[in-house]
Parts: structure tokens; C-alpha cells; sequence
């Protein structure tokens, strides 16, 4: 009964994995559509080092802030997007993106575990700095609702991949691993942070 | 420090009341206009936002006020796509800024897990469904089939609202009303950038 149940799901994936898709041939969307939206953050390295170490270090910090770092990131990061949007301008933004992957990555590396609003303010202040320079490179174009819906939705996606990852920290070896990969978003937030001084 | 807050949104109100662009295309499903009515708000965020927004703040107010909130958003939104589609013209359509501001508003409060009162629930139910059935209704009147895009557009509404404000009213704790909150910071991120969106191409003009 359970090798027919598994073969059965095996058939409907493979199936789904058979159905004919379009070929895109083009990289990225010029008018700023969903696709482009939710590729944005997630083709940013250094975007995405900051990101999954805000859900990793949440995992660390547990109940609540496992849920309220990535509830306060997005809102906090579009506030800093609509700054870069209507054309504020904030002084040193690619030092601070960089700047927050390398201490998210050590307090990922250290397991630091401060106050709860420390975290937040934290985070927080980092969340501008991602949606200012998010909102300064955003394409002109048409669909502006859409680019936005999926730029919300990437960045929430690399959150919940922290998070899910940061869940192992439970088992020795997960902790461990946790610890490592916080090490190694420290190091790319320095090399990122050299480029932006260089 | 209640002038300057009557001033600010007198600004604020005046922005949200810009003018705005009509889309007048439905998507073609290739299923048949019902279909694409069907399909519409999942194309339109601005209309998926906000009723996602107000289902779910219905469903942390418990059943009676989903319910409530369900049959006021659905049947205004009928009322309202009738009248669009049969008087107004395709050119009558929500400033996207206003759209994307009222979402913002209720996804706040769902964000910040705030329960609001039935009547509060059913009068915002009442005029969301109003103003964005009118302004479906309006862009189905320059569409073939209108009327059965209409019923699919009004039917999808339905579903979109009770699935959202069943689902809030039956994860009333831990996670799963994390994850309705964590949608509420979704949709008001989504509605800021929107926002900005907006304003960008007012400056750009």
C-alpha cells in the first residue's frame, strides 16, 4: 500500500516535471513585471547574504523574533524603498547593505543573543539601507504593482529560507553548520563592504 | 499639533486622489470570458491586496464578523459591477495611490493583530466593494462578454474572501496567525512600494 501510494506521487511529479513550459529568452523583464520582482532581491548576492542571515539569526533568538524579524524586515524595507523611490537620498547605502551581511553574519557566528528590541532596531536599521538601494534600482516601467507584489514576495522567500535552514540549529551538528554559514556571510559582507570603500 | 495634523492629511488625501491610469485589458485564459473575469483580480493587485487585507482583519474579529464582512464585500461588489458595467464608462477607474493606501491601512492592523468592531468590518466591506465593483465593472463594459466576465470576476471576489476569512477565523493562534500577520507585512510593504511607485512617476512628469 505505502510502495503504491510512493510510486503514485512519483508518477505525478514526474508528470509535472514533463508538462511543456515557454522559453524565456530574454533575462530579467524591462517593464517591471512579477517575475522581475521576485528576481530582484534573490539575484543580489549581497542582498541575499543579509537576508538569509535576518532568518537565520531569528531561528538563533527563537519565540518571538523568529517571526517578528521577518514581520518588521519587509515593512521596514519597503519604507526605506519608498525613500529610494520618491528620490531621498541617503548617504552610504551600498556600505551599509554591505555592512549588515557582515554583522548579521557575526552575530550568526556568535549565536549573539541581545533584547529583543535591540535585535529589532537592529534589523530594522538594516531593512532601510536593503529597500533604499532596491528602490534606487528599480526599472521604470508600466507595471509597478506587480514589480513591487514580487519584490515583496523574493525577499519574504529568502527569509523563510533562513528560517527553515535556522531550524536545524536544534541538532548539534545543525547548530554547527548554522555557526559556519553565519562565518561565511560575515566574509562575503567584507568582501562587499572592500568593493564599496574600494 | 491638530492643524498640522488636519494639513497632513489634507496633503496626503490630495496625493491619494490623483489621478490614475485605466488598465481596460482582462487577461486571456483562453478559457472563455468567465474565465477571465475569473483571473482578473490575480492580474490587478491592487484589488487581491486590499481584499486580502480586509478578509483577514474580518477573520481575526471571529466568525460572525467574517461572515458578516463576506456577504457585504461579495454583494456590494456585485452591485457595484453591475452599475459600472451598465453606466459608467471604461475611463472611471480608483487612483491606483488610494487603492494601494487603503490596503496599507488594513494590513497595518492586520499586521499588528487588531481586532476590529462587526459594524467598522461591514461598512469598510461595504464601500471596498462598492468602489472596486464600480471600477470592474466600468473596465468589463469595453470587454466581449462582459457580463459573464462580470460573474467570474464577482465569483473569484467570493472565494478570494472566504478563503482568506476562513482561514484567519480558524488559525486564531501560534503559527498560523503568524502567518496571516506575516501576510499583513507583506501587503503593506507591497502597497508602500505602490505607493512610491506612484509618486516616482508624478515627479518623472
Amino acid at each position: 500500500m505505502r510502495t503504491d501510494a510512493r510510486f503514485g506521487q512519483c508518477l505525478v511529479a514526474w508528470l509535472f516535471l514533463t508538462l511543456p513550459c515557454r522559453a524565456w529568452a530574454h533575462e530579467g523583464d524591462p517593464s517591471g513585471g512579477f517575475i522581475d520582482g521576485i528576481a530582484h532581491p534573490i539575484f543580489g548576492l549581497d542582498h541575499v547574504l543579509a537576508m538569509v542571515a535576518v532568518g537565520l539569526w531569528g531561528a538563533q533568538l527563537g519565540v518571538p523574533a523568529i517571526w517578528l524579524l521577518p514581520v518588521a524586515f519587509p515593512l521596514v524595507m519597503a519604507i526605506g524603498g519608498f525613500l529610494g523611490l520618491i528620490g531621498l537620498a541617503i548617504p552610504g547605502i551600498e556600505i551599509g547593505v554591505a555592512a549588515s551581511a557582515m554583522i548579521l553574519g557575526t552575530l550568526v557566528f556568535l549565536e549573539a543573543k541581545p533584547k529583543l528590541s535591540v535585535a529589532l532596531v537592529l534589523v530594522s536599521l538594516f531593512a532601510i539601507f536593503h529597500g533604499h538601494a532596491h528602490g534606487t534600482e528599480l526599472p521604470a516601467g508600466a507595471s509597478g504593482i506587480q514589480y513591487s507584489v514580487g519584490f515583496v514576495i523574493g525577499t519574504g522567500l529568502l527569509h523563510a529560507s533562513g528560517i527553515c535552514l535556522g531550524l536545524t540549529h536544534r541538532f548539534k551538528w545543525g547548530d554547527q553548520a548554522i555557526r559556519i554559514a553565519g562565518g561565511l556571510i560575515a566574509a562575503g559582507g567584507c568582501y562587499y563592504l572592500l568593493r564599496a570603500l574600494s | 499639533m491638530r492643524r498640522t495634523i488636519f494639513l497632513l492629511g489634507l496633503c496626503a488625501s490630495v496625493v491619494l486622489l490623483l489621478p490614475a491610469q485605466v488598465q481596460a485589458h482582462l487577461v486571456d485564459t483562453r478559457c472563455g470570458p468567465f474565465y477571465d473575469g475569473l483571473c482578473h483580480p490575480f492580474v490587478s493587485p491592487t484589488d487581491l491586496m486590499i481584499i486580502l487585507a480586509l478578509s483577514l482583519l474580518a477573520g481575526y474579529a471571529g466568525p460572525s464578523s467574517g461572515r458578516t464582512t463576506l456577504f457585504s464585500v461579495t454583494l456590494n461588489w456585485l452591485i457595484g459591477t453591475v452599475i459600472g458595467y451598465t453606466w459608467l464608462s471604461s475611463s472611471f477607474a480608483i487612483p491606483v495611490s488610494m487603492a494601494a493606501g487603503g490596503s496599507l491601512l488594513l494590513a497595518l492592523l492586520v499586521m499588528a493583530n487588531q481586532r476590529c468592531p462587526q459594524i467598522l468590518l461591514a461598512l469598510l466591506g461595504m464601500s471596498i466593494g462598492l468602489c472596486f465593483g464600480l471600477a470592474n465593472g466600468a473596465e468589463f463594459g469595453s470587454v466581449n462578454g462582459g457580463s459573464l466576465a462580470l460573474a467570474g470576476n464577482v465569483t473569484c471576489v467570493f472565494m478570494v474572501t472566504a478563503c482568506a476569512t476562513g482561514l484567519a477565523v480558524k488559525n486564531h493562534d501560534g503559527w498560523k496567525r503568524i502567518i496571516s500577520r506575516v501576510a499583513g507585512s507583506w501587503i503593506a510593504a507591497a502597497s508602500l512600494l505602490t505607493i512610491g511607485w506612484e509618486l516616482r512617476s508624478i515627479y518623472a512628469n
